[in-house]
């Protein structure tokens, strides 16, 4: 279980927050690399192996968009592309006994990769960011996964697979966050995150994630909330909050930057 | 202060709105209460059929990996409708007038999250249905298994009034970890007005089959308590899995029975885990599990009979997979399942010939109505 907790954590936090730091890492963040203001790059190192992903954003500027956007609400333009590989994960927890989340009796799990592109809108302030984005997920997978015993029914994993699994291969993404500087050592954020699928059953998932950063230094923060998932499954529609439905913690990382 | 009670409310709403991963009861619940959509007018009964069967979440006789040393998990959708429908076709050519159901799948990733007792009553002849879970967990990490929900359920052509949840002791020989994701099991009593003078009530449970410790002594203790607790002017039927012998049962250890290709049957009855479910003497006199019911309540077999093996209800798996319509003693082993009144129980009878529907043979009998 404290595996599959784990797991889950890992995929709770992400790279909302902007650091003004080259790299940034946490226990259950990403690494995040900024090449430059036009480039950056994050991924999760430490599960590279088992689950191949990248995320590339990029900053366009001296387009029309941009200027535009620039020009009326002071914001920037972003576009996300990212993917990520399942695939060896996946085959590594259809197994027997504990911690056995696919049953062991299906078949390995084929060849899959998920593609993600987003546009975004970054508007930076002395005291606060805001961020909106839009986009879309494509699923591809070698053999048609078409027997819903592969399925994982758990909040986070089940709308993320669902791409992999389903007839309507793709779903439609948006999301809003917004991080406020309290003051120097404070500072609160929220997003809220919806992933739709056009053309399925249990079609709707919501996730909202709050948490208060404490910097703690320039280059450590230390952060604790919640994730609240609205999610409609195969066996109906269901709220979680993480983690105090498995747990009685919030949730918890400590980044650093350099 | 009226943002801050705003606050308050907000994070309140959110933790009663989430459901936990793992449901645990109170010692004393409403039962969850279910109605066919087409309705069937019952007779006013004269006597009733009443039947006991433990359906195996409509798994039939698949090697299901945790009772029949099989590598089975999870049940295709075909499978689960394939068994339900021959499950259903039993029910309407025997008709019982109340059934008592142990092991009803109703939301569980194992059975396609088919809801068994609503598929049940809207198939049949049945009109009211009360269910009462046994595990019930969101998510049980192991060989894939994923959501739960299980449990028994009692149906009725009559309007049941009130059904009641009654918990069971938990296990007390597991770790804390493993009795949180582990069963609770129950007592699911029921008041079914059937339009006669007397209260009329059904009550069925399923007890412990792998405790080693007193668990089994506790529940058996508890049904009794229960069915003797019923007022004295009502009449009851009850009945169950109650995962125990009969007090002259011949044979009290089934390790060659029940073990697994790689099991050894080496009479260690405490630590070898093949002995939980298949060995009958755990508790001091287990024998005399089942005299309190016998002695004060009638039973669906006389005494002459009970031990034949014509009425053996279970045996873990088909060992005669080859040879089909084989029902003798080397296939039905054991008698598990039983029913008990107030009343005199009359036409007994073990349909043994349902072997490839369960690993439990359903029971049925007659019961005069005063």
């Amino acid at each position: 279980m404290k595996y599959l907790i784990f797991f889950v954590f890992s995929f709770l936090f992400s790279n909302e927050i902007q650091s003004n730091f080259k790299n940034e890492i946490g226990v259950f963040k990403n690494y995040t690399y900024i090449h430059s203001e036009q480039f950056e790059i994050s991924s999760y190192p430490i599960y590279f192996f088992v689950i191949p992903n990248i995320n590339v954003r990029h900053r366009y500027n001296n387009t029309k968009a941009s200027d535009y956007l620039h020009e009326k609400i002071h914001s920037n333009l972003y576009s996300n592309h990212s993917f990520f590989i399942p695939t060896v994960l996946l085959n590594a927890v259809k197994k027997e006994g504990m911690m056995g989340i696919v049953s062991p009796e299906l078949n390995d799990f084929p060849f899959m990769i998920a593609i993600k592109n987003e546009i975004e809108i970054f508007k930076e302030k002395e005291n606060y960011n805001f961020n909106f984005k839009i986009g879309m997920t494509y699923g591809y997978s070698a053999k048609k996964l078409d027997d819903p015993r592969y399925e994982i029914d758990l909040p986070i994993i089940y709308p993320r697979m669902k791409v992999f699994y389903t007839n309507s291969n793709y779903n439609i993404n948006s999301f809003i966050g917004y991080d406020y500087k309290v003051n120097e050592k404070l500072t609160l954020f929220s997003n809220l995150g919806v992933i739709f699928y056009p053309n399925e059953n249990h079609n709707f998932h919501v996730e909202n994630k709050s948490f208060i950063i404490w910097n703690y230094s320039k280059k450590v923060k230390i952060k604790t909330g919640y994730k609240l998932v609205y999610g409609e499954y195969p066996f109906g529609n269901k709220v979680h909050l993480l983690p105090f439905n498995i747990l009685p913690v919030p949730l918890f990382d400590i980044t650093w930057s350099w | 202060m009226k943002n801050q009670n705003y606050i308050i409310l907000f994070f309140s709403l959110l933790f009663f709105s989430c459901e936990p991963f793992v449901t645990e009861f109170n010692n004393l619940e409403n039962a969850v209460m279910y109605e066919s959509v087409d309705k069937t007018d019952p007779l006013d009964p004269t006597s009733l059929k009443v039947m006991t069967w433990n359906i195996r979440f409509g798994a039939g006789r698949i090697p299901w990996k945790y009772d029949s040393c099989g590598d089975r998990v999870l049940l295709t959708e075909d499978e689960v409708d394939n068994n339900l429908d021959n499950i259903v076709d039993f029910i309407n050519e025997e008709l019982p007038d109340i059934i008592i159901l142990q092991e009803v799948d109703v939301l569980s990733k194992r059975t396609s999250y088919v809801d068994q007792v609503q598929y049940i009553l809207d198939n049949t002849h049945f009109n009211y249905g009360a269910y009462a879970s046994m595990w019930q967990a969101q998510f049980i990490p192991n060989d894939g298994l994923g959501m739960v929900d299980v449990g028994n359920a009692i149906l009725s052509r009559w309007e049941i009034e009130n059904a009641e949840r009654i918990q069971l002791p938990l296990r007390s020989d597991q770790s804390s970890i493993e009795q949180y994701f582990y069963l609770r099991r129950n007592i699911l009593k029921t008041k079914i007005n059937i339009n006669i003078n007397s209260s009329f009530y059904v009550v069925g449970t399923h007890t412990t089959a792998f405790a080693t410790d007193d668990t089994k002594q506790k529940h058996i203790d508890k049904f009794f308590d229960v069915l003797s607790s019923i007022e004295e002017d009502a009449i009851f039927i009850s009945g169950g899995d109650l995962n125990a012998l009969t007090p002259n049962a011949p044979k009290r250890d089934f390790c060659e029975e029940d073990k697994c290709h790689n099991d050894i049957c080496d009479d260690d009855y405490d630590n070898n885990q093949i002995y939980q479910a298949s060995y009958f003497n755990h508790l001091e006199n287990e024998e005399n599990l089942l005299l309190p019911l016998y002695e004060n309540f009638y039973s669906a077999f006389d005494d002459a009979l009970v031990d034949d093996y014509t009425n053996f209800t279970h045996s873990t798996w088909n060992e005669d997979e080859d040879n089909p319509g084989s029902t003798d003693s080397e296939y039905w082993d054991r008698k598990l399942d039983y029913l008990f009144s107030s009343e005199p129980l009359t036409n007994g009878r073990t349909h043994q010939e349902q072997y490839m529907l369960s690993d439990h043979a359903p029971v049925s009998a007659i019961m005069e109505i005063r």
